[in-house]
């Protein structure tokens, strides 16, 4: 019998997968799609384009995935754009933000010599404080219940860590964490570019705006996965999807079996123990553990029956805020758009494009959502990955992409509507872009729900608020070990701790406390 | 001729009294020096329009700490709680929602609404009863250091979240999404019924510059919940002879100490030598001498104006400038010589001796939060109305009555359509005139029967009462300037950089709301020196 069924092929499922079979689990791996990658997948259009249809950047992946997994032996060759991201004003002013932070405050300078004389103690002092939170994302949460030596051991790293910090630092990271990420960047910035710039990451994905109460801890979150505050745009040589690809010949080279077109129905159990599922074929399939590595809501509560788990964790399952905001546009074009803020500089579009002039711009697109609207000015982050990897379309064609916020999670949202509000934004940056455009590919939030399983259409499965993060991740008293009611049931997706964007860190988490688990069982 | 004092205490609103009645009995000779011409601060009780006493800004009593009450012994100096019974909220279409203290009243009017969210209502109650009882604890404490990192400051942290880890399951997870939720989200998890969750979430946003919808307001909702009166947790009162007996209440149980209260004094600087304070400089030029000072105005008078910022810490000097303010509240005080006829609930009856809520709808709270985020007062604002004469006819003239209106949203940065900053003295009348008319909507006769009205903005608040900004809680209640954060990361323990000089207002640790607790605590903290 398999001693292991994962269910979904996304990124932290692959890892999980890999990282138990070469622990010597035997491991089935279930994706119900043709081809694994769940966020990271590369498609070819009807007209040859290889779009990333979900995701264009990658977390990056986490060191400790790479590490686990070697990662850096697997033939992927990962591309670190440079510069990593511009973001243009209303007014053609733009800011280019580079790896290098001396060309960065150069480019910051144009609008700000203020800001650009802050870029760099803010950004050492984002990633020092951010240092705080990679440490406690690394391992899975304490139990709070019985804690044992190995949580208190780990406790006393990230404690370490923090007073590591020194005084000042440390009551910073107090502040910040609960704060208003529209505050924090006012302490640090004064010009409207940058502070929007840095905000939009901070809000990315998320149900919130700018003002909302805890983007502070959001924007350290995404900087403790990735050091740069705009973040990286970390992607790899033929889309995100030749990740999956090449991290899917390493699991099957690891013993992985891996099966896709299967859909998983329904979760068996036996008493209060999971034993297996059952595919949309019927099929059943036993084995010792099952692990989702999808959205926790799905998992708990579409794929197991509701007698099998007690009423209080279903109720608390089904009040995980899971708001999807995010829209995905793919383009496919017939030739190069023209930026002429970037005064005839190409080099800007390796990286990232940010359409998110000033705070308040923020708040307003993120107001239209709380009453179940479609931003009317909708801020955009625009990727353009044929900058880096000509491959990826026919010669002199390229491929866009873009996400838009926000975007209510409604099958009432219209396709055209939300294209047309996109390109508006767009349009006076760029005025020969929708000549260009001969494909078009618009998934809203139910669109992401209806195909990739995202409850709600919540692309991190579930908002990374203070309340559902960490020990409260998936939930309170669930979170260290990755399990739930039923024994041999867990989870394993970003609805898990750490969460976060395509880093992997959650499936390797749950994959040793899995392992703990398993390895317990065999024993008793 | 300087006068030396053991204590001065700068501001005799209800925290400065506090903290001076305290001081008092324990034997320390002490002055407070007050500017304006009575004592009150902002429950002040004033005659503006003659024959009517105003509750100028605050309305409603609750959360004054038991323990201060009772060793204060305020009953016998003449305050005495009233009930206030219920909240009425009157709604567009003429229905309308009524909850009391009779249970069983409530429960028949939620229930005409939902019978589900009427039984819910209960269970949420003791929920959050259980939720204060945890709180309750922390509200007393003085807040440690944690930042020292020292052992003395880090056990009432792990103190707190053993009790956390040891509350049930349910109180765990209601306590941690409290802290960070919004209130409709949570109210979200209990109740289905929109306009019961827009009035009890409009508790969540009281004073802040918040919405209804932002996370961080759930929190505030426990902030309020946590009233005592006569011991019955949450119930809300009026204080005979309006709030301002609170005041006055403290200051003759203060001055029955020993205590010697001065009006019409205002203080100009704070003096300080080799990093000590050594008594104030009045407006007009007089010292007065003490080697303790304990200031219960808000920390940017006290620190940039009193103080001087040439004194404190660049550190310090940075964490002051950036504690929040961000005034969000009005004020609107009518004289009428009539009832407001609700349409929902026409006539005179019991419905108008409660609070009356204009909060119909959620959308209708956030939209209103909307218009302030942008520089506007809103244009449908939200109202607590109270009409105190119902319950204590000495506040008005028989037949007569008064209107107390709590309003949100008024931003202290007001902007015009364009952008540009606007004055707050230009657009007075229009914003009562927004908030007569949102009140006009659910009980048009109320225009034929207004004598008087006195609009306070936040601009008005602050001039009048020293309350920067406008903010009534001295400070954002905001999770990063609370508790150990309150008002700077290091001195939230009612000490400051300038050793004899004590911070004992709203601005401290456990927040505004008339508690009372920051003078208390201060005054214990001053006490015992350094």
């Amino acid at each position: 019998m398999t001693d292991v069924i994962i269910i979904g092929g996304g990124l932290n499922g692959l890892v999980a997968a890999t990282w138990l079979a070469q622990k010597k689990f035997s491991v089935l791996l279930l994706e119900r799609h043709d081809q694994v990658g769940g966020a990271a997948v590369t498609t070819t259009s009807a007209r040859g384009f290889k779009t990333p249809t979900l995701s264009h950047s990658l977390g990056p992946i986490s060191a400790d995935v790479v590490r686990a997994l070697r990662l850096d032996r697997a033939g992927v060759e990962f591309i670190t754009p440079d510069p990593v991201l511009t973001t243009f004003g209303s007014d053609g002013h733009a800011i280019t933000f580079h790896r290098d932070h001396v060309l960065t405050a150069a480019s910051i300078g144009g609008v700000s010599a203020r800001d650009a004389a802050n870029w760099q103690p803010f950004v050492q002092t984002m990633q020092k404080l951010a240092g705080v939170l990679d440490a406690i994302n690394q391992h899975p949460a304490p139990s709070i219940d019985e804690p044992g030596a190995g949580d208190a051991w780990r406790m006393l790293q990230v404690g370490r860590r923090a007073r590591a910090l020194g005084r000042r630092d440390l009551a910073r990271l107090g502040r910040y964490v609960p704060i208003a990420v529209a505050d924090l960047v006012s302490e640090w910035f004064e010009t409207d570019l940058m502070q929007a710039a840095i905000a939009s990451r901070a809000v990315f994905g998320h149900q919130m705006g700018p003002w909302s109460a805890g983007t502070g801890a959001l924007l350290l979150q995404r900087m403790a996965e990735d050091p740069m505050p705009v973040g990286g745009g970390v992607t790899v040589k033929g889309g995100p999807g030749a990740l999956t690809t090449a991290l899917a010949s390493i699991a099957s080279a690891a013993g992985v079996t891996i099966r896709t077109g299967a859909r998983v129905a329904q979760i068996l159990t036996r008493g209060d123990a999971a034993v297996g599922v059952m595919l949309e074929s019927g099929e059943e399939l036993p084995a010792h553990a099952v692990v989702g590595a999808i959205d926790p809501k799905q998992l708990y509560l579409s794929l197991v029956d509701p007698g099998a788990l007690p009423p209080t964790f279903r109720q608390r399952v089904q009040q995980i805020r899971a708001r999807g905001v995010l829209a995905k546009i793919n383009l496919s074009l017939s030739g190069g758009p023209v930026f002429p803020a970037l005064l005839g500089d190409d080099v800007p579009l390796r990286g990232r494009l940010l359409f998110a002039p000033t705070i308040d711009y923020l708040e307003r697109a993120y107001d239209a959502v709380k009453y179940g609207r479609m931003s009317e000015h909708p801020w955009i982050e625009a990727s353009i990955p044929t900058a880096n990897d000509s491959d990826l379309a026919p010669p002199g064609q390229h491929v866009m992409s873009l996400y838009v916020h926000y975007v209510p999670h409604s099958d009432s949202v219209s396709h055209e509507g939300l294209l047309s509000r996109a390109l508006d934004v767009l349009r006076p940056h760029a005025p020969n872009l929708d000549s260009l455009i001969v494909e078009r590919e618009v998934l809203t939030p139910y669109d992401l729900e209806q195909g990739w399983g995202y409850s709600g259409g919540h692309i991190f499965h579930g908002e990374g608020a203070l309340d559902q993060w960490w020990i409260s991740r998936p939930l309170l008293g669930w979170a260290h070990h990755y399990g739930s009611p039923l024994s041999g049931l867990f989870l394993a997706g970003a609805g898990s701790h750490p969460g976060g964007g395509l880093t992997g860190q959650s499936g390797l988490n749950a994959a040793r406390a899995i392992s703990v688990a398993l390895g317990r069982r065999r024993r008793a | 001729m300087p006068q030396q004092y053991d204590a001065i205490v700068i501001g005799a609103g209800h925290n400065g009294l506090t903290a001076a009645a305290y001081l008092a009995r324990a034997g320390r000779k002490v002055v407070v020096l007050e500017r304006r011409h009575l004592v009150g601060g902002a429950p002040g009780p004033e005659e503006i329009y003659p024959g009517f006493k105003y509750s100028v800004c605050s309305y409603v009593v609750s959360l004054l700490r038991p323990e201060i009450i009772r060793e204060l012994e305020l009953a016998r100096h003449g305050l005495e709680i009233l009930p206030l019974d219920g909240t009425f909220t009157p709604m567009p279409s003429g229905d309308y929602l009524w909850r009391t203290n009779d249970h069983a009243q409530t429960f028949r009017d939620i229930s005409r609404h939902s019978r589900v969210d009427a039984e819910a209502y209960d269970e949420y109650g003791r929920a959050m009863v259980e939720m204060g009882r945890f709180a309750k604890p922390i509200l007393g404490m003085t807040p440690p250091d944690p930042f020292s990192l020292k052992l003395k400051d880090l056990k009432p942290l792990a103190d707190i979240a053993n009790r956390f880890r040891k509350l049930p399951d349910h109180d765990r997870y209601n306590q941690l999404q409290l802290l960070t939720m919004s209130a409709v989200d949570f109210l979200d998890q209990w109740f289905e019924t929109d306009v019961l969750k827009a009035t009890m979430s409009a508790s969540g946003i009281i004073g802040t510059f918040l919405g209804v919808k932002s996370p961080g307001t759930a929190y505030v909702l426990l902030h309020h919940y946590m009233g005592e009166i006569d011991g019955a947790f949450r119930s809300w009162g009026l204080s005979r002879g309006g709030t301002g007996m609170v005041s006055e209440s403290i200051a003759s149980a203060a001055r029955a100490g020993g205590a010697e209260i001065r009006l019409d004094c205002s203080v100009s600087k704070i003096m300080v030598s080799n990093g000590r304070a050594s008594g104030v400089v009045l407006e007009n030029g007089d010292y007065i001498l003490a080697n303790t000072v304990l200031s219960s105005v808000d920390p940017r008078l006290t620190f940039q104006k009193m103080v001087g910022e040439a004194h404190l810490p660049d550190d310090f000097v940075e964490d002051i400038r950036r504690y929040k303010f961000r005034g969000s509240s009005g004020k609107v005080n009518i004289a009428l010589d009539g009832l407001p006829d609700f349409t929902a609930m026409k006539g005179v009856g019991p419905h108008l001796r409660g609070a009356i809520s204009i909060s119909p709808s959620i959308d209708y709270m956030e939209r209103a939060y909307d218009d302030a985020k942008y520089g506007q007062f809103s244009k449908k604002p939200y109202i607590d109305i109270v009409i105190p004469s119902l319950t204590d006819p000495s506040v008005a003239p028989p037949g007569k009555h008064v209107m107390s209106c709590f309003v949100q949203y008024a931003p202290y940065d007001l902007r015009n359509d364009d952008g540009t900053p606007a004055d707050w003295d230009d657009h007075r009348e229009a914003f009562g005139d927004a908030v007569i008319n949102a009140i006009a909507e659910h009980a048009p006769n109320i225009r034929d029967h207004i004598l008087h009205r006195q609009v306070l903005t936040p601009l008005d608040i602050e001039r009048t009462f020293g309350l920067s900004e406008g903010n009534i809680f001295q400070g954002e209640l905001t999770l990063e300037q609370l508790f150990f954060l309150r008002p700077a990361p290091g001195w939230a323990d009612y000490r400051t950089p300038v050793k004899g000089l004590y911070m004992c207002g709203s601005a401290t640790h456990p927040g505004g709301g008339i508690m009372g607790a920051p003078g208390r605590n201060a005054a214990f903290v001053a006490m015992k020196g350094r």
